[in-house]
């Protein structure tokens, strides 16, 4: 489903390099990426949803080579196709639950908020037990509910790939466990691809593959990612 | 950019706190200049156009903007009465008509303006309901003084003492109310408009009371012969003038020596005015004639140098304010770099960014525009009788 070719990053100014001679991810496959900090998980993360473009090879999407769309285009299929879930869950405050949850929906006409996706996004808070704070502020919220108000926002356009940037870091283990509960649930309904960075050991039984970034921060063909 | 409003509004909806200390100081920033000098054109225009509308004012030597403003806004004067006798000297000299004014006594707060039909005529005032004040002890009132003392035609209102101890006979008279005037937007409707000669019953100049010669009972007396009678403290002078005892009232002394405040001076002509001014030349006069516009004129000629400090100061202390809150705006981004990183993240673009920005902007700016403009219509309605009770 997608497939990281050559790939090979760097920040100006800044000796850091990353280097991905191949990677292929599978359509409902849940890979696990770990290492170090500061070796380039989230960099890896970036890359794969668009966010950042690499300085030389080439990130498939199915048929899609995002390496050549534009930068709105890229956004567009990234609101489309991925849902982002973060480790500080990225949240606005002015906003109230639902309205967060909405927010794919607001910040860009590609996506047309009607009924049905406010329902969906109603029904999407309750089924993570919010319900009853629709129209509270996040900034009134515990930890645990406001990853679950992120993980809802992510989720409400129905992605094809949810990218997860160590979500649970800031969660006690009984939160950690629902969030990743809900996770591990939603992709296995929806056959979505789940790629997720984590330091966390104890939730590595739940991927299917796990990567350590390791490995490849130095470019070597020999090293390919495909399990 | 129903989307982004929405954003933008519901981020100053949450910090409304800060939005609304930003909307007031921009306001502020906007009204200085701008309202201020709104303000002081209406007030000058206002007060120039009652002044052009009156040719000439006599009164008692002494400040000029006093008599003027005393004459056009009916203050009560800090200047000495003329006596009665210079309208009648005017009348004989047959060059204008003389419009007295006397406007020592009250209603509450509105000024009586004790004066002859000749001031309706002059100013143009049209009755809303019931006739002009024909007898002593009637008074027809201004729109607004008949709002304020919540009276109508067929009541009565109450003059008020000049001074609570005032032994001199100045007492509370009730007075008849026969008219009320069509609000005209001056200072005409604020007014109590009695017959001169009801003004002097207020001061006591003339008074009512129980026919001395039908007293029975001596004390009232303090003397009796055939042809006069000596009234004691003991008569009670009428605070009211009926058709009963009418007849009753009567001046003491020669009504020429009877106070006038001030004179508006009708000329007949441009060579009437001419006249009339030369005669009161005289440094020995104890009168004097001005032309209201003049000294009005020299009035606001300082009110607008005034003004033009105040809007200078205004915009230098506008452009500081102005480059301290794009200081704040940037700072403001700046902090919301996480929040706006997010959104370009899941997939807004740069417009959409830039759009709610704006509109943030822009909702603050619209609001500051219109709260400041609600502030100077409110000072048009409530500031320029402010300003003018303010230099009055």
């Amino acid at each position: 489903m997608i497939r990281l070719q050559e790939v090979q990053f760097s920040y100006p100014r800044d000796s850091f390099q990353l280097s991905i001679p191949r990677l292929d991810i599978g359509r409902a496959e849940k890979l696990a990426i770990t290492g170090p900090s500061g070796c380039g998980k989230t960099t890896l993360l970036n890359l794969i949803s668009g966010i950042i473009r690499p300085v030389s090879g080439s990130i498939q999407f199915e048929d899609i080579d995002l390496t050549a769309l534009n930068a709105q285009d890229l956004k567009d299929f990234r609101l489309i196709k991925m849902g982002l879930i973060f480790q500080q869950f990225e949240l606005l405050n002015y906003l109230n639950v639902l309205d967060n949850v909405l927010l794919p929906f607001r910040i860009n006409p590609i996506l047309n908020l009607d009924e049905d996706i406010k329902e969906r996004a109603v029904s999407l808070i309750r089924s993570l037990g919010l319900g009853d704070k629709l129209k509270r502020s996040p900034a009134r919220l515990s930890q645990g509910e406001r990853q679950r108000v992120s993980v809802a926002r992510a989720l409400v356009t129905k992605p094809e790939v949810l990218i997860c940037d160590e979500p649970t870091a800031n969660l006690d283990p009984v939160n950690r466990d629902r969030i990743l509960d809900i996770i591990d649930s939603y992709c296995e309904e929806n056959k979505t691809t789940l790629i997720m960075v984590t330091h966390d050991q104890e939730i590595l039984h739940r991927f299917h593959r796990i990567i350590n970034i390791l490995d490849y921060s130095n470019y070597n063909d020999k090293h390919e990612l495909n399990g | 950019m129903g989307n982004s409003f929405y954003i933008a509004w519901k981020y100053l909806q949450f910090y409304w706190g800060k939005t609304l200390l930003l909307i007031l100081s921009i306001a502020l920033v906007i009204f200085i200049p701008f309202g201020l000098n709104y303000l002081v054109n209406k007030g000058s225009e206002d007060l120039m156009n009652r002044a052009e509308k009156t040719p000439l004012i006599v009164g008692a030597k002494g400040s000029e903007t006093e008599l003027s403003l005393s004459s056009l806004y009916f203050k009560r004067p800090k200047i000495e009465a003329l006596e009665y006798r210079e309208v009648e000297k005017m009348k004989a000299q047959q060059l204008g008509k003389p419009i007295p004014l006397n406007l020592k006594y009250h209603v509450k707060e509105q000024p009586i303006v004790g004066t002859t039909s000749d001031y309706f005529e002059f100013r143009k005032l049209q009755l809303k309901e019931g006739r002009r004040m024909a007898i002593l002890g009637e008074c027809v009132l201004g729109a607004k003084a008949a709002q304020k003392l919540n009276a109508e035609v067929g009541g009565s209102v109450i003059s008020s003492p000049s001074a609570a101890f005032d032994v001199a006979g100045s007492f509370p008279l009730k007075m008849s109310v026969v008219g009320i005037l069509e609000e005209t937007g001056t200072p005409d409707d604020e007014a109590v408009f009695t017959d001169i000669k009801t003004s002097w019953v207020i001061s006591g100049k003339a008074h009512g009371h129980q026919d001395l010669q039908q007293v029975e009972n001596d004390s009232l007396l303090l003397n009796k012969s055939e042809s006069r009678a000596v009234a004691s403290p003991a008569v009670l002078s009428y605070t009211e003038i009926t058709p009963e005892n009418i007849n009753s009232f009567h001046f003491h002394g020669d009504p020429s020596d009877y106070p006038v405040n001030a004179i508006i001076v009708q000329p007949n002509d441009r060579k009437s005015a001419l006249m009339l001014r030369g005669r009161y030349e005289n440094e020995q006069d104890s009168a004097q004639m001005l032309v209201p516009a003049e000294v009005i004129a020299q009035l606001v000629d300082t009110m607008i140098s005034v003004r033009d400090l105040l809007i200078l100061a205004g915009v230098i202390i506008g452009i500081a304010c102005l480059a301290i809150l794009a200081f704040v705006f940037a700072l403001s981004i700046k902090l919301r770099k996480a929040e706006l990183t997010t959104m370009k993240h899941i997939g807004a673009s740069r417009n959409f960014i830039g759009s709610v920005l704006s509109l943030e902007i822009g909702i603050v700016l619209i609001s500051a525009i219109i709260i400041s403009g609600l502030i100077t219509l409110l000072l048009g309605n409530f500031g320029i009788p402010l300003i003018e009770k303010f230099i009055s």
